[in-house]
């Protein structure tokens, strides 16, 4: 999901960054002091989770994490994942620093669309209900992002059903493992930290 | 006086306790290391290649250190040794080509450092390019440096934000 620099048009870019500052501003003033640790091993792990490649399936991909984000960190993920992005272009050589804007809306808004959508199912009382609804979070966010890559490259003069149907594909494999990931999350922090999950809403 | 502090102690003890991370500082561990692999810790290399009908061996503590007067024994595929010899100060032993087949170049150094590059019997007999090794994929040193730069971060976050509240207190 990362895009790489010199792909893009540069209206795409700014709006990416102008879009990447407004998601880190409402992070950031939403952020509770006393989470920034949770924050910080969220972003280390997304950072990390990069680098776990899944051979199945057409193309070879790797994790992302952005829908677990989104369950644990609402709009928070927009600076969680824009510090693991930094650093993976400057280390990984994932993506670039001129892309950074638009892979983390790419990443970052779709944790936010999850959040939203399934918030009120994941802290179900009902354990189906909640492991049913932190699954689709999990994968919803993968599905999202490719979408969100999909529109981007549009500009660049790609199609979009195209481009949507080759991403979607390659990260089918993706969204089942990040889904079942988000699942087992949120089943065993409800069970050891539930507080944890509770001050995400909190706000 | 001593009022004082037991007062300074009191705080202190608060502000440990503001910081909980529960479970997911083990777990995140733990994942750590079953996913990153193991990095190659004893320092040493060796890279070997073809130049018209010799081997040149090339060897180097991490980074660009020379090992000067090392040991390198040249094994045949079979386990045979086929050469022996010493690095010069560059760094550089180089031989004749033995036998067309797979050799294996072994240093040794002193203090118990050892290393070994397996060159190919492509290679020597030219049927694929010498290839310089390339670098595949980001290793141990990066995933730590950023692991580690966001745990600063934190770190450095936590720190204002304490400095802050402590000045608050102060000036009241």
């Amino acid at each position: 999901m990362h895009i790489s620099e010199g792909v893009l048009t540069a209206q795409v870019l700014g709006t990416g960054m102008a879009l990447t500052a407004v998601g880190t501003a409402i992070g950031l003033k939403k952020v509770d002091y006393d989470r920034i640790p949770q924050v910080a091993i969220l972003s280390a792990a997304f950072f990390v989770a990069s680098l776990v490649h899944v051979p199945i399936g057409p193309a070879n991909v790797h994790l992302i994490l952005n829908g677990l984000m989104g369950v644990f960190l609402g709009w928070v993920a927009f600076p969680a994942i824009l510090v693991g992005l930094i650093l993976q272009a400057l280390l990984f050589q994932f993506g670039g620093l001129t892309t950074l804007g638009v892979n983390t809306v790419i990443m970052a808004f779709p944790a936010v669309i999850c959040f939203y959508a399934f918030r009120y199912g994941i802290r179900s009382r009902k354990p189906v209900v909640s492991i049913s609804f932190s699954f689709l979070c999990g994968s919803g966010g993968i599905l999202l992002a490719g979408l969100l890559l999909a529109f981007s490259l549009v500009f660049a003069g790609d199609h979009f059903i195209g481009v949507a149907k080759l991403v979607i594909i390659a990260h089918l494999p993706i969204m089942v493992i990040e889904g079942l990931v988000t699942a087992f999350a949120v089943k065993f922090l409800k069970r050891v930290k539930p507080e944890m999950l509770e001050a995400v809403y909190a706000r | 006086m001593p009022g004082r502090m037991i007062n300074i102690k009191r705080r202190k003890i608060c502000l440990c306790r503001q910081v909980k991370t529960g479970p997911v500082l083990p777990i995140a561990l733990i994942l750590f290391f079953i996913v990153v692999p193991w990095a190659n810790a004893h320092g040493i290399d060796i890279m070997a290649w073809v130049e018209g009908d010799r081997v040149l061996t090339e060897s180097y503590f991490s980074r660009k250190i020379k090992v000067i007067d090392g040991h390198i024994k040249v094994y045949g595929p079979s386990g045979e040794q086929l050469m022996e010899g010493k690095t010069d100060a560059n760094g550089i032993f180089s031989f004749k080509i033995p036998q067309e087949t797979d050799l294996r170049i072994v240093l040794e150094s002193a203090m118990g450092h050892r290393a070994e590059y397996v060159l190919k019997a492509d290679e020597i007999m030219g049927k694929s390019l010498s290839k310089i090794r390339k670098k595949r994929g980001p290793g141990f040193y990066e995933v730590m440096a950023g692991i580690g730069l966001i745990l600063g971060l934190m770190g450095l976050t936590l720190y204002l934000r304490n400095r802050k509240k402590k000045s608050a207190t102060s000036s009241k």
